[in-house]
């Protein structure tokens, strides 16, 4: 199979690997562990996924023009306070609001003020985590009945779940292949000086993906405490790193110019097979993060790259 | 009322369905001896209910790990279900103190048709609707929470939390004369069962002049509770006594004020072995509330109870004495090394074999 299928599909970032896992993930589980198939557990995986899936398409933004987010699990975490702490009516815009001012933050002291991205989304990740549990100190409050029927409805069978995946891919694919400012962000990750002499407009797209990042974030937030049914001012905390290690995954490169939809998707899968594969065949859960750090590292090996994980 | 009253009266009015005063029913089933946990409500679970031949699948969904108390309790956890022949399988699930893995765990584990769920949350709030839907599908659900409650499990333990910190604060209280200034090392951030700890300290001031001077977070660690408590002395601000939500930051404090040759003011603790070793080795004036390891080992066997059709109550609560200068050396083990924690509900040669010193 590697010697026909070639390790790197353009600039989708999809290869061997990021394709090969998940399946691999499946059939293996197929076969061993009894409840694997069953409805409920697939539509438990779609719903354990879902909040991932949504900080790894706005990660995806981030990377492909080379930078990163370290603050988005914190925006998730402040998201999740705000939705629970104002007005049932404004707790929707107040925590988009909130998402999408942090994001123009990191966008204009990465973009405008030429911060480190690294520097520049910890700090803010730091921050905006005090800030999240000054305003809560630990979990609780009400969540308005909307946001809860938003995250645990079904229709027909389907999980709503299953319906924010597909929103977040088709806005995401939307916007990264079909909009000039999707062109834009695969132009600057391919080669910002190249990108700024063909006239595209360098800061303001970079700042457009940070808000888009940290707006995923809030959008994310929406959903999981909405599914948990009770706001916390921590729960964001695995997002950042989870949403990068996803996106690694499934073949994005770190360094700009590779990655797409698709990528996110396989990445984020093959988390959430991990981890659900763990659980129903009795595996000890503290390989969980031994075996997601070796085959993160597998897998970046294998693609073709020029520095291995970047 | 005293607070002790006070405390067993929330955690029966906790229990919601229990009733606002319900005589203790007699013990059907002894999760723990009666000076650790005793039975909080006269409600039970009848006979037979959720009888079940054996063997069984247990799921136990756990919160996180690190540091040495939960290392302890999960090993008396699966030394019991190691030694309980009519449990086939035991799937223990950890959370990675993860909000979102635990209720993912969850839902695992009931896809997995456990025979009973057992459930240590993050936070009581995170897993409610979790909890809610077991029940619903039949599956019993036995939780522990440190405050908070949970009506549809079929037995809830209460403890730790909120008992842990008000026997902190009571006894400087005591020590203190009811007036002076306190400094609070409080754990890490948004974790339920700090802040859990830091309301039962909290509520046991009630009513007295003390203050509370300087408030920190030094995350359970004994680091960085070392350059706070170094940053706090240095700053000058006064202090009668301190209190902890846990003792690897008192054992910090002991050492700082040792180096800065400051005289000891009274610091709470908890009931580790390592603990009890710097607080002899120091000559403070402390206290080690008890939150047993054996908590685990209790949550299990009321599972098996119930898997067992045994009758038994619907709530347990957990508010043992603290250690104290006057019952120590029943305590302390110098043959053991710094990680037993009191009491255990392992055998001594289990004991001597995991933490000989």
């Amino acid at each position: 199979m590697i010697a026909i299928l070639p390790r790197r599909m353009g600039r989708t970032g999809l290869g061997v690997v990021s394709i090969g896992l998940p399946i691999l993930l499946f059939v293996g589980l197929s076969l061993q562990a009894d409840n694997f198939l069953q409805a409920q557990n697939i539509a438990n995986i779609n719903s354990q996924i879902t909040t991932l899936l949504i900080v790894a398409l706005g990660q995806l933004f981030v990377a492909l023009i080379g930078g990163i987010d370290i603050s988005v699990g914190s925006v998730v975490s402040l998201s999740s306070t705000l939705l629970v702490m104002v007005d049932p009516a404004l707790a929707v815009p107040a925590a988009l609001l909130a998402g999408a001012v942090i994001g123009l933050a990191n966008g204009v002291g990465v973009a405008i003020f030429g911060v480190h991205p690294l520097i520049m989304t910890l700090a803010m990740a730091t921050f905006v985590q005090g800030l999240a549990l000054l305003m809560m100190s630990g979990s609780g409050g009400t969540v308005p009945e909307a946001l809860i029927w938003m995250a645990k409805t079904s229709f027909g069978g389907v999980p709503v779940s299953f319906l924010w995946c597909l929103a977040a891919v088709a806005v995401t694919a939307v916007l990264l292949n079909r909009t000039r400012f999707g062109l834009h962000v695969y132009a600057i990750g391919a080669g910002e000086q190249s990108a700024a002499f063909s006239g595209v407009r360098i800061a303001s797209t970079r700042i457009a993906c940070y808000v888009i990042c940290s707006l995923a974030g809030s959008m994310a937030a929406i959903y999981l405490t909405g599914r948990i049914a009770s706001g916390d001012p921590t729960m964001g905390r695995p997002f950042s790193l989870d949403s990068v290690t996803a996106i690694a995954l499934g073949g994005v490169l770190l360094s700009g110019g590779i990655g797409g939809v698709w990528a996110a998707l396989l990445g984020t899968l093959t988390l959430g097979l991990i981890t659900n594969g763990m659980n129903l065949t009795g595996v000890s859960p503290f390989f969980r993060e031994a075996i997601t750090g070796v085959l993160l590292l597998v897998a970046v090996s294998l693609h073709r790259r020029k520095v291995i994980g970047i | 009322m005293n607070w002790k009253a006070w405390l067993y009266a929330s955690a029966i009015v906790g229990a919601s369905s229990f009733g606002p005063a319900v005589a203790v029913a007699q013990d059907k089933v002894e999760l723990l001896p009666p000076e650790l946990m005793a039975p909080s409500s006269a409600e039970t679970i009848p006979a037979g209910q959720y009888k079940k031949d054996a063997p069984w699948v247990i799921g136990f969904s756990w919160p996180g790990t690190g540091n040495t108390w939960i290392v302890q309790t999960i090993q008396e956890i699966n030394y019991a279900a190691a030694n309980n022949k009519d449990i086939k399988d035991f799937r223990f699930v950890d959370a990675n103190w993860q909000p979102a893995k635990q209720v993912a765990d969850i839902e695992d584990l009931l896809a997995q048709k456990v025979d009973v769920l057992v459930v240590l949350p993050i936070a009581v709030d995170l897993v409610k609707a979790q909890v809610d839907a077991a029940a619903k599908a039949g599956i019993p659900v036995v939780v522990f929470s440190p405050g908070g409650t949970f009506t549809s499990a079929a037995v809830s333990v209460y403890g730790g939390g909120e008992a842990f910190g008000k026997a902190g604060g009571t006894f400087l209280k005591e020590r203190l004369g009811g007036k002076g200034t306190i400094w609070a090392f409080r754990g890490v951030a948004g974790v339920g069962e700090e802040t859990a700890r830091y309301n039962g300290f909290v509520e046991s001031l009630k009513g007295s002049d003390i203050k509370i001077g300087a408030e920190v977070f030094g995350d359970w660690n004994y680091p960085k509770a070392k350059q706070l408590c170094e940053n706090l002395v240095a700053s000058g601000q006064p202090v009668d006594g301190i209190w902890f939500s846990g003792a690897d930051m008192t054992r910090a404090c002991f050492d700082v004020f040792k180096e800065l040759g400051k005289p000891l003011v009274p610091m709470t603790g908890e009931a580790n072995n390592g603990f009890l070793r710097a607080w002899k080795d120091a000559g403070a004036d402390s206290v080690g509330p008890i939150f047993t390891p054996g908590l685990g080992t209790a949550l299990l066997r009321a599972a098996v109870a119930l898997l067992e059709g045994k009758e038994i109550n619907r709530a347990y609560y957990s508010d043992p004495a603290p250690i104290t200068a006057a019952n120590f050396d029943s305590y302390y083990r110098p043959d053991l090394n710094d990680a037993f924690w009191f009491p255990s509900t392992m055998p001594e040669e289990e004991i001597q074999k995991t933490f000989k010193r």
